[in-house]
């Protein structure tokens, strides 16, 4: 009886163990393989009344990242709508030179 | 009681004229007039950005921005509409590059919409407004003028009421002006237009043309590298017209 005792409090304390050490474990397991998703949005509003929307979502597996990637992807569409247009897009946005873009 | 009657025509001869003001002159100054535009096309969030009307004489410039400065002190600024009141005739810019330039402009009709005056009444501003709609272009809108501000003129191509719109904005809430400021300032502003190439009958079906192209290009372009970093499942790209281009 008293072995049967032991054997059972054995097993409640490797249980308990094993769940608060499994908890912290999982977590980390899962932050490495998860990724951030984020979307970043734009309009530009054309001279003549008429509007481009813009959306990107990108993940990566940092949220620094995630935003830099679709804040990148968005001011490049604009750019592209923009320089369409004819215009030269605002210094505040990170379009590339120019020469990079062909004309529709 | 014939007497009244000749008094009372003799009266309304001027205030027929002064009713249809549809421009200001007053020497030096020009009247600056600053519309709040709203453009809010869900899913996507909502942006706001301001409108610059710069009415001289018969003339009313819709500014691209505030305008800059120039060495020679005045104000130079891109015009995206002028309106000609003399002239009856709406001029708008409408680059297709490489085509058009951002100095090519097309005319219209002024007033490009007709219409319809409602006997409703709201004061908006201390203005005292009058309701009005209009079917214009596949948008139906609303619009309030001010009794009080003869000036038969409006945000982007929108005028021809008996007052200066201080309200307007279409039945589903896309697009919205708002008035924000009306002052007269001293004329600073060195404004103008480029070439004209057509009326938009010619304009329209070209836009679509040259629309419709630079959708096929930007395709091409993404499906030739759908890694590029402006690509990819979660990108949209969506383009909206206040005026129905594509028909």
């Amino acid at each position: 009886m008293k072995k049967l005792f032991i054997f059972f409090m054995a097993v409640a304390v490797s249980t308990f163990a094993f769940a608060s050490s499994e908890t912290p474990l999982a977590k980390s397991i899962l932050k490495s393989v998860s990724k951030c998703t984020v979307t970043a949005y734009g309009t530009y509003h054309y001279p003549n009344g008429n509007n481009v929307d813009v959306s990107c979502t990108k993940s990566a597996s940092s949220c620094a990242q995630a935003q830099a990637d679709a804040a990148n992807c968005r001011d490049l569409n604009v750019c592209n709508a923009v320089r369409s247009f004819g215009l030269e897009p605002s210094p505040t946005l990170n379009c590339p030179k120019v020469s990079e873009f062909e004309n529709p | 009681m014939k007497k009244l009657i000749r008094l009372f025509v003799f009266f309304l001869m001027f205030f027929i004229p002064a009713s249809r003001v549809c421009a200001f002159s007053d020497g030096d100054s020009v009247i600056k007039i600053i519309y709040k535009r709203s453009y809010n096309n869900p899913p996507f969030p909502e942006s706001t950005n301001n409108q610059y009307i710069i009415i001289d004489g018969n003339k009313s410039y819709c500014l691209f921005g505030e305008g800059v400065r120039g060495k020679d002190g005045k104000i130079g600024a891109r015009v995206d509409l002028m309106k000609d009141f003399g002239n009856h005739t709406l001029y708008f810019m409408g680059p297709m590059i490489p085509e058009y330039t951002v100095n090519d402009y097309w005319s219209d009709s002024l007033p490009a919409m007709h219409w319809t005056i409602v006997n409703q009444f709201t004061t908006i501003k201390n203005n005292y407004c009058q309701k009005a709609v209009t079917n214009f272009r596949g948008r139906e809108y609303t619009a309030f003028f001010a009794l009080n501000i003869p000036i038969q003129d409006g945000p982007w191509k929108f005028c021809g009421l008996p007052g200066l719109i201080v309200k307007l904005g279409d039945s589903k809430g896309i697009y919205n002006f708002e008035m924000t400021s009306f002052e007269k300032v001293p004329n600073e502003y060195n404004l103008g237009i480029g070439k004209e190439n057509g009326d938009y009958s010619l304009y329209k079906p070209l836009f679509k043309k040259w629309h419709l192209r630079r959708l096929e290009k930007d395709k091409a372009r993404r499906e030739a590298d759908p890694n590029c970093l402006d690509c990819g499942e979660g990108v949209t790209v969506r383009y909206t017209f206040i005026e129905n281009l594509l028909d």
